[in-house]
């Protein structure tokens, strides 16, 4: 099992916490601070700043001070991460798709695809599954609660 | 309104066909987001966070708490049929639980955990009743100063306490707060952080950032350790009858539970959670068959299912009297509240008596509809054990991205979801607590609201935030929470005595 120690990851989090909180303090420093008495945009994300340095500083500690006997944490491998990545892509490509293929035929791609990657059943009961599915979640949210999803570029191109 | 009077007014308020409707709704959906791996109660009323909008804010919140309670029973099916809990307040429900299913008492164990989830959360609503409306005359004398001690103190102490270390709580919490700050600031209506993204100036969209730490990063970790589903049990309704010892054994824990659970409730943390691990402790401690616990006896499901339950309806006395969530879920019934235009708080009683003790008294109808439903559809939520991964999956994944976008109809948020679900994932992994950051980003802008009139009305006298009495109680006892480790090192330093570790490893 590959593994990554505690330690590592917080001080890791630690640096990007750092890092995050310069960036957000000198974004914050542009704002309007205003009066003491009346205090502009800029006073409370200039105590965020401070409390996220501090929050960053504490988990660069921990990781650092318990590194010897640090616990390790299971990272996924072989197929797992795998499996893992293809969902993470899976997603991305589906919601980029969106507003260019619309909603419906976006899902049916990314439902089939997802089935695939889950179970063992062949591209066309995966495909079938897939419509059903989002027939099912077209007619409840679509038709009946009229959420205006995107029906896409392409639809539009086509009914043009 | 007298608290009888609320509660007859609010039942009055309750019994209409709408409000018995969310509640009956609530209740079923939430039962089966327990019982679905996947999909814990925050990820869930997140999903159905839009659709509250839609109706009046009484309903909504009805349908939003039916969901919390209707989680907490759903997550103790799978707990006992397939010894995996469907949310982390039944995962000490397993170990009795599912032995017991091995032992052929499941039907009667299932009848057990709702007649205790009915016990617990109807009398809770009872203290609830009580409680709320004094903690709201309390919540009167708070000014801008107390309120800015509360909401702050109170967001340090629940970071501190959700689990795990200093870091693991606080590190999400600074991220939530930052978070809070993107988008139009309330007073000036300066856009800060946005990017120019036109769409953040609404600022980060709670929905979206629920859905990605809690849903999708819970989607992710079923998917990367896909294994062959456990398969339950039948259980049909013959089954379903506990016997004379079952019961005689399980009223004392039912009682023991319901106190323990109350009063975690009403502070800050996961208290479901610490609820039922507490009530199994004080089970092993003094229960007559204690040795039995462990081995599959009715007390290690009676006590914690039940304090489970009366701590996620207590939970709504600071929610509702101060208008403080102290967990993520509360978090979002605030943020539904504010999006409705009513402020919870002390005033919330006169202001609006209707949401205040509608809420109230539909817990009670809610836990009646749940024990009512839910042992003759025991059958249905063991039929959707059997459903696939590969067929919810991709469902829950749909509902999520039209309840995402549907908010606000906009394409970022979706998009934000992918990668804060990426961010959750991370930290999940490396074992820093999700809650804080939720309640950072739902408490951040009442916090800076507290913080600029406290300022503007003191007449930037600083002194004001820590020199009354309230205010001195309050960071006096976040202080003590926050030493309590560091006190804890040094005693055992200085003096070799060893305290236990107050602060539980995780609770996530």
């Amino acid at each position: 099992m590959q593994t990554i120690s505690r330690s590592a990851g917080y001080m890791g989090a630690g640096i990007v916490g750092i890092l995050l909180s310069a960036g957000y303090l000198h974004m914050t420093l542009d704002l309007p601070m205003g009066e003491i008495d009346q205090p502009g945009a800029g006073v409370f994300p200039l105590l965020v700043a401070g409390v996220l340095f501090v929050a960053s500083i504490s988990s660069l500690w921990e990781g650092w001070h318990h590194r010897a006997h640090s616990p390790k944490l299971d990272l996924p491998e072989g197929s797992d991460r795998v499996r893992l990545l293809k969902l993470i892509a899976l997603l991305l490509v589906y919601f980029l798709l969106i507003p260019w293929a619309g909603f419906s035929l976006s899902s049916i791609l990314f439902c089939a695809a997802l089935i695939r990657l889950l179970s063992e059943l062949t591209w066309w009961r995966c495909a079938l599954y897939a419509f059903l599915m989002t027939a099912a979640i077209h007619i409840i949210f679509i038709s009946i609660l009229k959420v205006p999803m995107p029906s896409g570029e392409l639809i539009a191109l086509f009914r043009s | 309104m007298e608290a009888i009077d609320g509660l007859l007014y609010g039942l009055g308020v309750a019994f209409t066909w709408n409000n018995l409707l969310a509640a009956l709704v609530g209740a079923l959906a939430g039962t089966l987001i327990g019982v679905l791996p996947g999909l814990g109660p925050t990820a869930g009323i997140a999903m159905i966070l839009p659709l509250s909008y839609s109706l009046d804010p009484t309903s909504g919140l009805i349908m939003m708490a039916g969901m919390y309670y209707g989680a907490m029973y759903g997550g103790s099916t799978t707990a006992v049929l397939i010894n995996m809990p469907g949310e982390s307040a039944s995962v000490i429900t397993c170990i009795d639980g599912y032995k017991l299913t091995k032992k052929g008492r499941a039907g009667a164990v299932l009848t057990i955990v709702a007649i205790g989830s009915f016990v617990g959360g109807g009398l809770s609503v009872l203290g609830v009743m009580l409680f709320a409306p004094a903690l709201a005359n309390l919540g009167l004398l708070f000014g801008p100063a107390e309120f800015f001690a509360l909401t702050a103190g109170g967001l340090l102490l629940f970071s501190r306490i959700s689990g795990g270390t200093l870091a693991a709580g606080i590190f999400p919490m600074a991220v939530g707060l930052m978070l809070s700050t993107v988008g139009q600031e309330m007073v000036t209506g300066a856009d800060r952080f946005t990017f120019g993204v036109q769409e953040l100036t609404l600022g980060v969209e709670l929905v979206a950032l629920v859905v990605g730490l809690y849903g999708l990063t819970e989607i992710m970790s079923v998917v990367e350790s896909l294994q062959k589903q456990g398969k339950p049990i039948s259980v049909k309704l013959k089954e379903m009858f506990p016997s004379r010892d079952e019961w005689r054994r399980s009223w004392a824990p039912y009682g023991r539970g319901t106190a323990i659970g109350f009063v975690l409730g009403l502070l800050p943390g996961p208290s479901a959670t610490m609820a039922s691990f507490a009530s199994y402790r004080l089970e092993k401690g003094v229960s007559k068959y204690k040795e039995q616990l462990g081995e599959g006896a009715i007390e290690g499901v009676a006590g914690p299912e039940t304090a489970n339950n009366a701590a996620a309806t207590s939970s709504m006395v600071p929610l509702l009297a101060l208008g403080i969530p102290f967990g993520s879920v509360t978090a979002l019934m605030l943020a539904a509240m504010m999006v409705h235009g009513v402020q919870p708080g002390p005033m919330m009683m006169t202001s609006h008596p209707d949401v205040f003790w509608g809420v109230i008294a539909s817990m009670l109808i809610g836990n009646a509809m749940l024990v009512i439903l839910n042992i003759p559809l025991i059958g249905v939520w063991v039929s959707l054990l059997r459903v696939p991964n590969h067929v919810f999956l991709p469902l829950i994944l749909m509902v999520a991205t039209v309840g995402c976008y549907s908010v606000r109809n906009s394409m970022v948020d979706v998009y934000m979801l992918w990668v804060i679900a990426l961010i959750g994932y991370a930290l999940r992994k490396l074992e820093f607590q999700l809650a804080p950051m939720v309640v950072g980003v739902v408490l951040g802008p009442l916090i800076e609201k507290h913080l600029r009139e406290g300022l503007f009305m003191s007449l930037g006298d600083v002194s004001v935030f820590y020199t009354s009495p309230i205010a001195i109680a309050i960071w006096s006892v976040v202080i003590i929470v926050l030493l309590l480790d560091p006190l804890r090192a040094l005693f055992a330093k200085l003096f070799g005595i060893k305290v236990k570790k107050l602060i539980p490893e995780s609770s996530e």
